[in-house]
């Protein structure tokens, strides 16, 4: 049946002369405005100091073909979470989003992923490696270490499942180039590595490219297992043993990762990127390249963004936000990749504060830089931290998934060691790391804002002259 | 001392699984309602504050008080000198939610620090109602405006403000969950003294529950909280209106021109209330239909159909529910070509349902639950509803089999009964603090 027109509603932006009558209570508007039972509460309480990081002990076997397997035993909860890691390498890595990178999402897509697992939950492939996972009842982690087997040992068959959930992929990863953050990504990994990223210069991935890349990756060189939860490490060990121990890589496959044409190179130059096309809310960012996570500044460096961009005590929150009112949830994100890694401090931000709100934030990076945290900042930072690392480990899955990959190797993360490196580092080494890392010349700006969202050029921040480009990162007249 | 025995939580024949530690609640002499799950095995301890009052609770032409209010009261308490304190001992995940029946806050702390989180949850309480920072709420309706045009993402499109309309179309005007179109215009009209008679009349201790989950002592806990929560009066919150019957739903076409760049569309019923039978089957009927290899999914989605996304969910409330399903097209096919074929997916799925897919689904929401509870915060988000279950949940699906998800969808979810909307890109850029929807047509069909 065709729609037959009853009623035309003009709502425009504003207008206030629509509402009905909602039922709801009356609120109790009384006029004593000091009306505070606080006095009744008496004085705070002391603190006490942060108590020490929860420990965990892995236990590390080397399977008979050479497969590391971490486990951690944790009672308490009758659950656990597995993990089969391929270490890429920086080869495959070198460009997220360009040819390589799409292969391996579409790998992961086509070939690691449940079909019927939502995305985040099953398999992931990033710049330095690609997971799979299951998390179970602790019962059900024997068998599952066999179908997770099963699944990765033998090469697939063509199948049309396969073809089906390559064509799906190819289809999402399309649509996907439209989103707005994906677009901030791609200029700041323009800027601060210099790919000359784009998918017109990088064609798609054909099905045969990725079923390579699978014969290449999935490869028991490259491979770590790491078990969490409720059970026990002998067991766990035997279990993989035969599951995993016999896998042998294929004859033909490469022991190099899917190469890539594009190396990462120094950039920054332009400093300041606009993207003026754009259909969305404006999105802002300064850009910083950093070290990798292996690197001995990492801490140091990882200290600097949280006191920045981490969550309600940082600068961004305090300033952009409670401050301007410029955002919602200003904050910083770190990508780590395998030599290096990128940090953005923004989001979106309110129309006609874009500019001003990155001034802002330039101003909070440089004052940092030249004069370190005070003391109780610093402080805050490294509790704030440390929570984190406590957090990222409160569940099975969560420990699981906590592996550093430096290279080839996997190492599960120990949150005692990460706290100790925390609490060791001085004010000086953060002033130390921001020298570095957020020197001006390794400094940049993106800007994603029509000019009308605007409330200054982006020339008005003085880092430089603004490169229009477009939402794949090419350079426009 | 606390009025009243603490008591088993648990029914007969309702006993947590040995996992789970046991769980005892308590009713202060004001009226606030202490729930204690402690379990030594953890190592820290989630807190919940849970106000009985949300979105739906909005006066008239100041839609999106309850939102703002919670703003500014999470917003007073970071900015405290305690607040930081807190932090510096290892707090974690402070936050706050604005739902549409209540308002919660929330953190995580270490067991030293759980004092010190009592107490500040205890000030935020006793000093609802007082004087308000109008620069706070200034700022707060601001920052309320950018989080409405964030969430509910489809994929990297906010789809919230959709869901929102949704709610607005299905509800009468009359009825709390009437969420108007024009949200965001009213946040400019809150004043402080608005915030404040909000909090005043629904942030006092007997509308409010505590939940503590994790690793402490319950005596020592309940003494804490009788310490600080103890002397504040109790405020009885205002009487709610009496809802009259609501009418039938009509079947209603929405065309919303708005800030999307790929157009989707959006179908939606009207459904039960939260915690009865009805809402968990069209729980389960959501996942069999939207999960991954779901009905939907893998005949639009996974075997290279005409869909690129499709969503379905059940979002329930005291009051009611609605049951959404959300399609984005590949480029190159219409929505006018692809939601019949939807439509007609739905209404052929019943004859269809295999009872292997219903185990399958009804394992996966005992695994969800489960893992839920692995974390104190999970812990605490479960025994913080006043209205929730007598146990942990994980038997919740138990009882729903392939006759009962067929009659409920076949009684709720009738073609007659829903509202579809089809929202396309504006045709002109759209300004100023509510530029998510430009217009919208409603028409019958």
């Amino acid at each position: 049946m065709s729609p037959r027109p009853v009623l035309v509603l003009f709502a425009l932006a504003g207008c206030a002369s629509a509402h009905g009558d909602r039922l709801v209570a009356r609120l109790v508007y009384d006029g004593n405005k000091s009306a505070s039972q606080q006095d009744g509460l008496g004085a705070a309480p002391a603190v006490l100091p942060a108590p020490p990081t929860m420990c965990v002990e892995w236990k590390k076997f080397t399977l008979s073909n050479g497969i590391p397997l971490f486990v951690a035993e944790r009672r308490g909860f009758p659950s656990a979470a597995l993990r089969v890691v391929f270490a890429t390498d920086k080869a495959a890595a070198a460009g997220v989003a360009n040819g390589s990178g799409k292969l391996l999402e579409l790998l992961a897509a086509t070939y690691l992923r449940r079909p019927d697992a939502e995305e985040d939950e099953s398999a992931q492939c990033t710049r330095s490696s690609c997971w799979i996972g299951e998390r179970v009842s602790a019962d059900e982690a024997g068998g599952v270490l066999d179908s997770l087997a099963l699944s990765i040992t033998h090469a697939p068959a063509a199948a049309r499942s396969d073809i089906d959930r390559f064509a799906a992929a190819v289809a999402l990863l399309r649509r996907d180039e439209d989103s707005p953050r994906l677009s901030l990504w791609r200029n700041a990994e323009v800027m601060a590595l210099g790919l000359p990223m784009a998918r017109r210069a990088v064609p798609e991935p054909t099905m045969a490219e990725v079923t390579q890349a699978r014969a290449q990756l999935i490869r028991p060189a490259a491979a770590t297992l790491v078990v969490v939860g409720d059970v026990f490490a002998g067991e766990v060990q035997a279990q993989a043993e035969r599951a995993f121990g016999q896998w042998q890589s294929s004859r033909d496959a490469s022991s190099a990762g899917p190469s890539s044409s594009e190396s990462i190179g120094t950039s920054f130059v332009p400093r300041v990127v606009h993207v003026p096309n754009n259909p969305w809310p404006p999105l802002g960012a300064i850009v910083v390249r950093g070290p990798a996570s292996s690197s001995p500044d990492a801490w140091a460096y990882r200290l600097a963004v949280q006191i920045l961009g981490g969550g309600i005590e940082s600068e961004l929150y305090v300033h952009v936000r409670e401050e301007m009112a410029a955002a919602y949830v200003p904050a910083a994100e770190v990508r780590w990749f395998p030599g290096e890694s990128i940090a953005m401090f923004g989001g979106y931000l309110e129309r006609e504060k874009v500019i001003a709100a990155i001034r802002v934030m330039l101003a909070s990076v440089r004052a940092l830089r030249e004069h370190g945290p005070a003391l109780d900042v610093l402080r805050g930072a490294k509790a704030r931290l440390k929570a984190e690392l406590q957090t990222s480990v409160s569940t099975n899955w969560l420990l699981a998934s906590s592996l550093e990959v430096v290279g080839t190797d996997v190492r599960p993360l120990d949150p005692c060691e990460a706290a100790a490196l925390i609490d060791a580092i001085q004010a000086e080494e953060v002033r130390a790391a921001m020298r570095v890392y957020f020197a001006e010349k390794r400094l940049g700006v993106v800007v994603i804002a029509r000019e009308d969202q605007l409330d200054v050029w982006p020339d008005g921040l003085g880092i430089g002259k603004v490169q229009r480009r477009d939402w794949l990162g090419q350079d426009l007249p | 001392m606390a009025v009243g025995l603490s008591f088993a939580r648990y029914a007969e024949g309702t006993d947590p699984p040995t996992f789970l530690p046991p769980v005892e609640e308590h009713r202060l002499a004001n009226g606030l309602r202490v729930v204690l799950a402690p379990d030594q095995a953890m190592s820290d301890i989630s807190v919940i504050v849970r106000y009985e009052a949300g979105k739906g609770d909005d006066p008239n032409g100041l839609e999106g008080l309850a939102h703002v209010t919670e703003h500014v009261m999470f917003s007073a308490f970071r900015s405290g000198a305690h607040a930081k304190l807190l932090l510096q001992a290892g707090a974690s995940n402070l936050n706050a939610h604005t739902h549409l029946d209540f308002t919660s806050f929330e953190e995580t702390v270490p067991p030293e620090a759980l004092d010190l989180a009592l107490w500040l949850e205890g000030a935020r309480m006793a000093t609802a109602g007082s004087a308000i920072d109008e620069k706070a709420v200034i700022r707060e309706r601001t920052v309320a405006g950018h989080e409405y045009r964030q969430r509910g993402q489809l994929g990297f499109q906010a789809l919230g403000p959709f869901f929102e309309l949704e709610w607005d179309e299905l509800y009468p005007d009359w009825h709390p969950y009437h969420l108007p179109v024009d949200a965001l215009g009213a946040l400019d009209r809150i004043r402080p003294d608005d915030v404040r008679a909000f909090a005043r009349t629904w942030y006092g201790p007997d509308n409010a529950s505590i939940a503590l989950a994790g690793h402490f002592e319950a005596g020592h806990a309940l003494s804490l909280i009788q310490k600080y929560f103890g002397p504040h009066s109790a405020r009885t919150p205002p009487h709610r209106p009496l809802l009259p019957r609501l009418p039938p739903p009509g079947n209603l076409w929405l065309d919303v021109e708005a800030l999307v760049v790929h157009p989707v569309a959006l179908m939606a019923w009207r459904g039960p209330k939260v915690y009865t039978i009805e809402d968990r089957a069209l729980t389960v009927a959501a996942l069999l239909l939207g999960r991954p290899r779901g009905a939907l999914r893998r005949e639009f989605v996974d075997n290279d159909g005409d869909a690129l996304r499709i969503l379905v969910r059940q979002v329930s409330a005291s009051a009611g529910s609605a049951f959404v399903v959300a399609v984005e097209p590949k480029a190159g096919i219409s929505l006018a070509d692809l939601l019949p074929a939807v439509q007609s997916a739905m209404a052929a799925f019943p004859t269809k349902l295999k009872d292997s897919d219903l185990d399958q689904v009804k394992q996966e929401l005992s695994r969800q639950q489960r893992d839920s509870l692995e974390t104190s915060m999970g812990r605490a988000w479960r025994l913080a509803d006043p209205h929730g279950l007598p146990s942990w949940g994980m038997g919740d699906y138990e009882g729903i089999d392939r006759a009962c998800v067929i009659g409920i969808m076949s009684r709720f979810l009738a073609p007659a009964e829903r509202v579809t909307m089809v929202v396309r890109a504006a045709t002109q850029p759209l300004y100023g603090a509510t530029g998510v929807l430009l217009h919208r047509d409603r028409m019958a069909q």
